[in-house]
């Protein structure tokens, strides 16, 4: 367990970083715990820059054994295949990881993490989580809610070449800086389930498709049973029909959300590399801000898409406030 | 800089300086800057359809022998992650004529770039320039600073004209000192009598010996110079409008009073560096104000410095090295700083932000070559005035050499309106302009119209 200040190792190896956000904030993310859920190619970029970054631990879940899919966007995975028999993705990472920076904790849980109760989560700082249906999402992010302490949340997916990142920070007080001022602010982020209970007419026109493309195929694959990602081209009439169904409750043109989106999602399951790079990059980058309480913290939905090269972020909460 | 060769999927690094995150991931903890290279080819393992060369050479003109023509044709894009402006030009000028698409990159601190150059669809790199970093006007930094920046600057620049400048120059001028005083001559100008002064005083005062030596050098940089510039503009000076002189931003300086109680007075540091006292400010007499006659009279006296010295003296330039912790030179122009910031009242930094500030800092303050702005028939005080005024400039204050020739807070200078430059010159400044002289320079201090301070070159006014 690191002390209260910076070692001289410490110091000497964040030097560059340090210079850009402090020896105060170096010190803060030597203490953090991170919990990260799904090793995918997106998280596996996020966990390189944080542990890269000096966090205090990382501890990854994630059971699964290797397959062609994992070696193909994880470049985590060692390339020798005799090494990767007998382990799971998880404690293959995590060995990978402890190289880039022998100064961080790494270590794996094993487990299914919606059967971890509450005092799990206490452990953490930082919970992210990826590829996973809307129940579990709902479901970690209200364990994260019930501890007294301020447990961060996100939820990270990518499919095709683009992506989708949300955030969670409950209720979050930082000093904002403009130009030579500084305002106390605070931001009170909706959970999960809030915020896609938003209705959808409410929201300005301009809202990013993907939000509302995301939660289509995030719906569908619920109501069909299936594991995230567990779906393709034959998929497409039907999830376009409950697009329809969706429009219709919601009140929404269905010309909204564009056939062309939905059927890139449903095809192009695998992660892009270059785009997991742009998502973990945003991902960790976000993380460290709301560990060292320094930078403006994204609200609430992150979306980039390498179709048009933009990064967007919306704001999807309910205004009125709660009685 | 990483180039991919088409046809047989192979990248080649080059270059030294790989950024900070690839650095890590690739060495993972060598910390030699050569195993960075030599560690590339390990990433190939990844996948191993991909060949990865790794090579050390710097790619600039003199290496054109190893990237000849051969070498730039077989590539299919190019891939940036420098460190400087120079080589990013070179490589965009090689990739302009080889017809390569250039993806670019760049980071500072939290804030990154990327541009695509793609042939005969964008621009190239080099067809636009940022702006350069905006940098404080030279009379903010050199008497009204109003915050940390300001004062780091002037630490910055004072440290470099101290210890690497100004040795620079007396080793060149012991080295070779028939042609470099006759280089000072042909030139003639202010600058050339400005760089023999600093030689001389460099060469001619003892070196800071003592702890005495010290405080007098401590007292002039932050009791003496305060002194005079607030006997020159009192507290409650005025402008010509009536409105006080030090309003913001300006901030009213107070000299510091040298005390062994305060630990931070205590803190310049003697050990490998050369300072020089400064107990008594030169003082030029105005009867001659002529550069060359003063720059033959300094000629003069370096000579006998050099015939004082002993044979074969040469001082040792220092140059700035913000990295290295044992070498003094961050404490210094921290302890600098935050002394003029004591002065003005500014906050403090403590060395690490300071170290972070430093390194932004491009100091070119008083050595800069400007162009020179030309102003010819011969004009009135006001028609220079009108004349920039026309380029969007409010000139506040001329001075010929040291002299102030008009400040628009002195009333009794509007009588000089309709006076000719050159008649002001002669009377007010006593310069003496021989019959071979034509023009003079002047220094316009001037405001845009928001009321910020803008720096503009020297003006030559041509008055025959």
């Amino acid at each position: 367990m690191v002390g209260e200040e910076l070692t001289e190792q410490e110091t000497a190896l964040y030097d560059r970083q340090i210079r850009v956000w402090g020896a105060d904030a170096q010190r803060r993310l030597s203490k953090s715990h991170i919990l990260v859920y799904g090793m995918k190619g997106t998280i596996t970029e996020f966990c390189k820059n944080i542990v890269l970054a000096g966090v205090g631990s990382l501890t990854l879940v994630d059971d699964r054994a290797v397959t062609e899919e994992a070696l193909s966007a994880n470049f985590l995975m060692p390339p020798d295949e005799n090494v990767c028999s007998g382990k799971t993705l998880a404690e293959l990472c995590r060995d990978s990881l402890n190289e880039f920076n022998p100064m961080v904790r790494v270590s794996v849980e094993k487990g299914d993490l919606t059967s971890f109760g509450v005092e799990f989560f206490d452990k953490f700082d930082v919970v992210v989580i990826s590829f996973c249906s809307l129940a579990t999402k709902k479901l970690i992010n209200e364990r994260c809610r019930k501890l007294s302490k301020r447990v961060s949340f996100y939820t990270v997916d990518c499919r095709d070449c683009c992506g989708e990142i949300f955030v969670d920070l409950q209720k979050y007080n930082y000093a904002m800086k403009k130009l030579d001022e500084t305002t106390e602010c605070e931001l009170q982020y909706p959970s999960f389930q809030e915020a896609i209970s938003v209705p959808w007419r409410s929201l300005p026109r301009r809202v990013s498709k993907l939000y509302f493309a995301m939660r289509v195929i995030e719906r569908f694959e619920e109501a069909e049973g299936r594991k995230p990602g567990e779906i393709c081209i034959e998929d497409l009439p039907a999830v376009l029909k409950l697009k329809k169904e969706i429009c219709e409750a919601q009140s929404l043109n269905e010309s909204h959300i564009p056939n062309a989106l939905l059927e890139r999602l449903v095809t192009g399951t695998r992660e892009f590399p270059p785009v997991c790079a742009i998502i973990g990059g945003i991902l960790g980058q976000e993380v460290i801000k709301a560990i060292s309480g320094k930078g403006d913290p994204l609200k609430n939905f992150f979306y980039f898409d390498s179709v048009d090269g933009k990064g967007i972020i919306e704001d999807i909460s309910d205004p009125t406030p709660k009685g | 800089m990483l180039k991919k060769r088409k046809n047989e999927g192979s990248t080649t690094v080059l270059g030294v300086h790989l950024c900070s995150c690839i650095r890590r991931l690739t060495s993972r903890f060598a910390s030699s800057p050569f195993s960075r290279i030599e560690t590339a080819p390990a990433t190939a393992l990844r996948n191993p359809r991909l060949k990865i060369e790794a090579l050390q050479n710097h790619v600039n003109a003199e290496t054109e022998n190893v990237f000849d023509d051969t070498f730039w044709e077989n590539l299919t894009v190019v891939v940036n992650a420098l460190d400087n402006v120079n080589a990013r030009l070179y490589g965009d000028q090689r990739c302009l004529y080889f017809q390569k698409p250039l993806l670019e990159s760049g980071t500072l601190g939290a804030k990154c770039n990327t541009q695509m150059v793609i042939p005969h669809l964008t621009e190239n790199y080099s067809a636009s320039r940022d702006p350069p970093e905006k940098q404080a006007p030279m009379c903010t930094v050199h008497s009204f600073p109003h915050n940390i920046h300001h004062c780091l600057t002037w630490a910055r620049s004072e440290f470099e004209g101290l210890v690497e400048k100004t040795p620079a120059e007396v080793n060149a001028y012991l080295s070779n000192p028939v042609d470099y005083t006759n280089a000072m001559i042909k030139a003639g100008e202010a600058q050339s009598r400005d760089t023999l002064e600093r030689v001389l005083e460099c060469l001619e005062k003892e070196k800071c010996e003592t702890f005495q030596d010290c405080i007098t050098w401590f007292e002039d940089y932050f009791a003496d110079r305060v002194k005079q510039l607030i006997f020159t503009f009192p507290e409650e000076a005025s402008t010509s409008t009536g409105a006080p002189f030090w309003s913001a931003p300006k901030r009213f300086p107070h000299p510091l009073q040298f005390s062994t109680a305060d630990p931070s007075h205590l803190h310049f540091p003697r050990e490998d560096v050369k300072i020089e006292t400064d107990g008594k400010a030169i003082t030029l007499s105005t009867a001659s104000v002529d550069d060359a006659v003063v720059i033959n009279e300094l000629i003069r006296k370096l000579e006998q410095c050099r015939h004082k010295a002993p044979p074969g003296y040469r001082m040792n330039p220092i140059q700035f090295e913000k990295d290295d912790d044992t070498n003094y030179h961050m404490d210094l122009i921290a302890g600098l700083a935050n002394m003029r910031a004591r002065n003005y009242s500014i906050p403090e930094v403590d060395k690490l932000k300071a170290k972070f500030i430093a390194g932004r800092i491009i100091p070119d303050m008083s050595w800069t070559v400007w162009d020179r702005w030309i102003l010819k028939d011969n004009p009135t005080l006001r028609e220079l005035l009108r004349w920039l005024k026309n380029k969007g400039l409010d000139a506040y204050s001329i001075s010929h050499g040291s002299c102030l020739l008009y400040n628009s807070m002195f009333p009794r200078h509007k009588d000089r309106m309709d006076r000719k430059m050159v008649d002001l010159v002669r009377e007010v400044a006593k310069a003496e302009l021989p019959p071979y002289r034509h023009h003079f320079d002047v220094v316009a201090a001037c405001e845009d119209d928001e009321g910020n301070d803008v720096d503009i070159p020297p003006v030559s006014i041509y008055f025959s």
